[in-house]
């Protein structure tokens, strides 16, 4: 399952109640206003099972002006926003 | 004399809030009338440098927040603890906008120095 976070973590809780029902199955992308999970990234690491892979929709990320040194982070454009979508058996948009 | 405190409490581009803060902002001061600016909570987002809202089809911010000091706003005032609940180190701001930070309590007394509030 591909859990999809499109606000802000600072704004409301849905990164967290995400959080607490994804597992190492899943995958966690954040687009739109939920890039600003990357100012968050210590304690979504906490909380994120081990081998549950971040995405991250890049334009969303660079317009804000955030970035990431972290390298455990994969980086989508629109096309591979796309693409992933159809690698997981199901979309939750949260 | 009545003055004017907007509190910017929305992310740069989450909803047409901070623009329309920006837009009362200028038009208080075209008609004179005294008018700060206060970052809170996700509006903090909207200091952060090196966006660039075209990734996004939108219009940067920033570069209006240049045009303040034409139009006597010179009080922007931001939440230092915001800042610092979403790790952003005063570093990361606009490095060509004069900001002051302050403490909850010291923001709050600012605030109410105002005789409007109004918040986006």
């Amino acid at each position: 399952m591909l859990h999809i976070i499109n606000s802000s973590p600072f704004n409301d809780h849905k990164l967290q109640l995400c959080l607490a029902k994804i597992d190492e199955q899943d995958g966690l992308l954040l687009i739109g206003e939920g890039v600003y999970g990357l100012n968050q990234l210590t304690e979504i690491r906490q909380q994120l099972p081990a081998d549950c892979p971040l995405y991250v929709l890049q334009d969303d990320a660079f317009a804000r002006g955030l970035h990431c040194d972290s390298d455990n982070i994969e980086w989508l454009d629109y096309s591979g926003f796309v693409e992933l979508t159809l690698r997981y058996t199901n979309l939750i948009s949260w | 004399m009545a003055s004017l405190a907007i509190v910017n409490s929305s992310a740069p581009f989450a909803n047409g809030g901070a623009q329309e803060a920006l837009d009362l902002a200028m038009v208080a001061g075209t008609f004179g009338q005294q008018t700060a600016l206060f970052f809170v909570d996700d509006g903090v987002f909207q200091l952060i440098n090196g966006q660039h809202g075209k990734h996004v089809g939108r219009k940067n911010l920033t570069s209006q927040f240049g045009a303040l000091e034409f139009y006597d706003i010179d009080q922007l005032f931001v939440c230092a603890n915001s800042l610092k609940q979403r790790n952003i180190d005063a570093r990361d701001l606009l490095d060509d906008l004069s900001v002051i930070l302050l403490a909850t309590g010291d923001l709050n007394r600012q605030l109410s120095r105002f005789t409007h509030v109004l918040r986006f």
